[in-house]
């Protein structure tokens, strides 16, 4: 089981990779950006951010300070209030109604703050942080340990690569990537495609209206995942030795079974029931027109 | 496979996610080939989940209010300035008309998180007495989620107005393809109104629907 | 699965209810009791909830439920927001609890301090062993003590070192009332 676990790993972080948007043209601020502001802060508490447009680099430190460095355009005003107990705001306002300013921000925080960030359309990249995290069609990357992650976004992508018992993501027309080392997962697009690739998830909702759904990774032990669409097709790339029940139901669209050598505990022309090993997770998937996949590696 | 197995500690820490990082990767791994820590974990986990979905089953809140106003209103030995001329008679109500909506809202908020976090799909059919339950359960959902939605649809109307071109082109397009979804369910309901998957998807295009409108309000 | 602290997670707003909240609290912070009238609609049945799990009785909960709020209002000038409204009412809540049980030297105070879990085995002993029960019932069968712990971290999303300074037990033992109170817990769950 490890060998093909392991290969399937690598696989998934292939597809993924390819499915990634490419971050080659973010011009994140880096070490060597001049110092905006720095305070001490108390690790846990609140910082609420508004940084419309450009590139933010979160990070999150084991010290108790808060420090931006960065590039503010002179169409834009850096506004900073807040003390050290009630926690910060940090909001890049927009001078003379103009274009939205483009600032490019490597913001470190104490590991445990609780973080409120909103953007319009800034690619962010963060490691090591929790919070809430929105975008109008912004990008977010989310790596490293985190508390909680709430992240959402109008039409952006999100991608989250994270270590957390608990993520959850919402886009519209956007892509949804859930990879890393999540616990709990709530996923959901409208008609933006959303790819599955991580091994430890015990809870996982993922929901489309139109978006394709695709899982490929190894699934936990009593897992228990419920995937559901209106339309999109839900596939699941599954290691050949799984151990799983699935339950999969469709009004009016077809089921594609790989796994044709195990026979099915129920079949029907809209809805299969598998057992698949021990059948130590559960998997329930249902569709209203969309086709599903299951398939085997 | 010779790994010990987990402590107590760490089964327990892996249940509620308490562990740091790198003692998170390590149980993991284990509890990626240990059947039986992961079993552990999943019932200890188990508890956890269905503590939080427990209904308390709240009594008439509502008829609480006029002790605790009482109780209030006798504890006051100065009347605040600001609002001194308006304790009583029908000026005082007025406030209420504005309150009204907000505590319904908040309440419906409090009633739809509730139906969210019942979700615990399979495990929690298993424990349900009956398919009936499970169906009144998902057209509870559904009626929720619609209520939501209609009130946030009417909430959205002022915040249309700051929104910016592209996120409100963004906007009616996710909500033209939840509404034809949902017609497209509704019509399949009316066909066969018993058929439990067909509730739960619109339960879940409902549940969209509300989300994309609470991430709308925070556009502007 | 582990959520932010629930009375957040309840009461999670978008930037627009939020800001209606705001003006109510501020209202009444001013006096305005009407307007408090819409923070106790919005906030009791999590409050009741919150009550009712921990001393597991419609009666004495609905009472609480007034105290806190009654509390609430004379505490309410003192709200700066540095946490939301629903952290600040639960863990105001939480201290209404803990008071009362104090002045009335109740047991469950004694049993918060069980690390041996004398209490936990006694419930263990008297459950029916060939019967599952739901978990409401389950767990109005833990002694007030662990039923404590395991509401104020599983479900209100307290750290024990907070439970620890609440109630006044070693954050230690606050752990073990916690791990044994979950065990018991499934134990009684099962079928």
């Amino acid at each position: 089981m490890r060998v093909s676990v392991q290969m399937l790993a690598l696989l998934c972080a292939c597809v993924v990779g390819a499915l990634v948007p490419s971050r080659a043209h973010a011009q994140h601020a880096g070490a060597t950006d001049p110092v905006l502001r720095a305070r001490a802060l108390r690790a846990g508490s609140p910082l609420k951010m508004f940084i419309p447009s450009g590139t933010v680099r979160l990070v999150g430190w084991d010290r108790d300070s808060l420090v931006i460095r960065g590039r503010v355009p002179s169409s834009g005003k850096l506004m900073f209030g807040g003390s050290d107990t009630s926690g910060y705001k940090l909001v890049i306002e927009q001078r003379d109604g103009g274009e939205l300013p483009e600032s490019h921000l490597l913001i470190y925080v104490p590991r445990r703050s609780q973080l409120s960030l909103k953007t319009a359309d800034a690619i962010v990249d963060a490691t090591d942080v929790s919070g809430w995290f929105y975008t109008v069609s912004g990008r977010y990357h989310i790596d490293g340990a985190a508390s909680s992650l709430d992240v959402e976004a109008m039409s952006g992508d999100i991608d989250l690569e994270a270590t957390t018992p608990y993520a959850r993501a919402k886009t519209g027309k956007g892509h949804l990537v859930v990879r890393g080392t999540p616990q709990d997962v709530d996923a959901s697009t409208i008609g933006g495609m959303l790819d599955i690739a991580a091994s430890s998830i015990m809870h996982g909702r993922f929901t489309s209206v139109t978006g394709d759904i695709h899982y490929a990774s190894a699934i936990a032990p009593h897992a228990l995942f419920e995937l559901s669409t209106h339309s999109g097709t839900i596939d699941l790339l599954l290691p050949r030795d799984v151990s799983a029940r699935l339950e999969l139901s469709t009004v009016d669209g077809e089921i594609d079974n790989g796994f044709t050598s195990v026979r099915p505990a129920a079949a029907g022309v809209h809805n299969l029931r598998l057992s698949l090993g021990a059948a130590s997770a559960d998997i329930t998937v249902r569709t209203f027109k969309g086709k599903v996949l299951v398939r085997s590696r | 496979m010779t790994q010990a197995h987990l402590t107590e500690e760490r089964l327990q820490g892996a249940a509620d996610g308490s562990l740091d990082a790198e003692q998170m990767r390590a149980v993991y791994g284990h509890l990626s080939e240990c059947e039986s820590c992961a079993a552990e974990v999943a019932r200890l986990r188990t508890v956890m989940t269905r503590a939080r979905e427990a209904n308390t089953g709240a009594p008439a809140l509502d008829d609480l209010w006029p002790a605790i106003r009482s109780r209030i209103e006798e504890s006051k030995v100065v009347a605040p300035k600001a609002f001194a001329g308006r304790a009583s008679g029908a000026s005082a109500r007025r406030p209420w008309l504005a309150i009204g909506s907000t505590a319904v809202a908040a309440a419906l908020l409090v009633a739809a998180f509730t139906q969210m976090q019942r979700w615990t799909p399979h495990a929690s059919e298993a424990v349900l007495p009956s398919q009936d339950v499970a169906f009144a359960s998902a057209v509870d959902s559904t009626r929720i989620y619609e209520d939501e939605s209609r009130r946030l649809l009417n909430d959205l109307e002022m915040q249309k107005a700051m929104m910016g071109p592209s996120a409100s082109a963004s906007l009616s397009g996710d909500l033209a393809i939840i509404d034809r979804s949902i017609a497209e369910q509704k019509g399949a309901l009316a066909r066969d109104p018993h058929n439990i998957a067909l509730q739960r998807l619109l339960a879940a295009a409902y549940r969209e629907k509300v989300d994309l409108l609470r991430r709308a309000n925070n556009a502007g | 699965m582990k959520l932010p602290r629930s009375g957040v997670a309840v009461v999670r707003h978008g930037d627009g209810d939020a800001e209606r909240m705001d003006a109510l609290v501020r209202r009444a912070q001013a006096g305005d009791v009407d307007a408090f009238e819409g923070v106790y609609r919005a906030h009791a049945p999590a409050v009741f909830a919150l009550c009712k799990r921990m001393c597991g009785d419609d009666v004495e909960a609905t009472e609480l439920v007034q105290d806190a709020f009654v509390r609430a209002w004379e505490r309410l000038p003192g709200f700066r927001g540095q946490s939301t409204l629903a952290t600040w009412l639960h863990r105001l809540a939480v201290n209404v609890v803990l008071e009362r049980w104090r002045s009335k030297k109740s047991d469950a105070m004694r049993m918060l301090d069980d690390p041996e879990g004398i209490a936990l085995n006694a419930v263990e002993q008297r459950a029916d062993p060939d019967a599952g029960m739901d978990i409401a019932a389950a767990m109005t069968k833990l002694p007030m003590g662990a039923r404590t712990v395991f509401v104020l971290h599983d479900i209100e999303g307290y750290a024990h070192d907070e439970i620890a300074t609440m109630t006044g037990i070693a954050a230690g033992t606050s752990r073990t009332q916690l791990f044994r109170a979950r065990r018991a817990l499934a134990r009684l769950l099962e079928p």
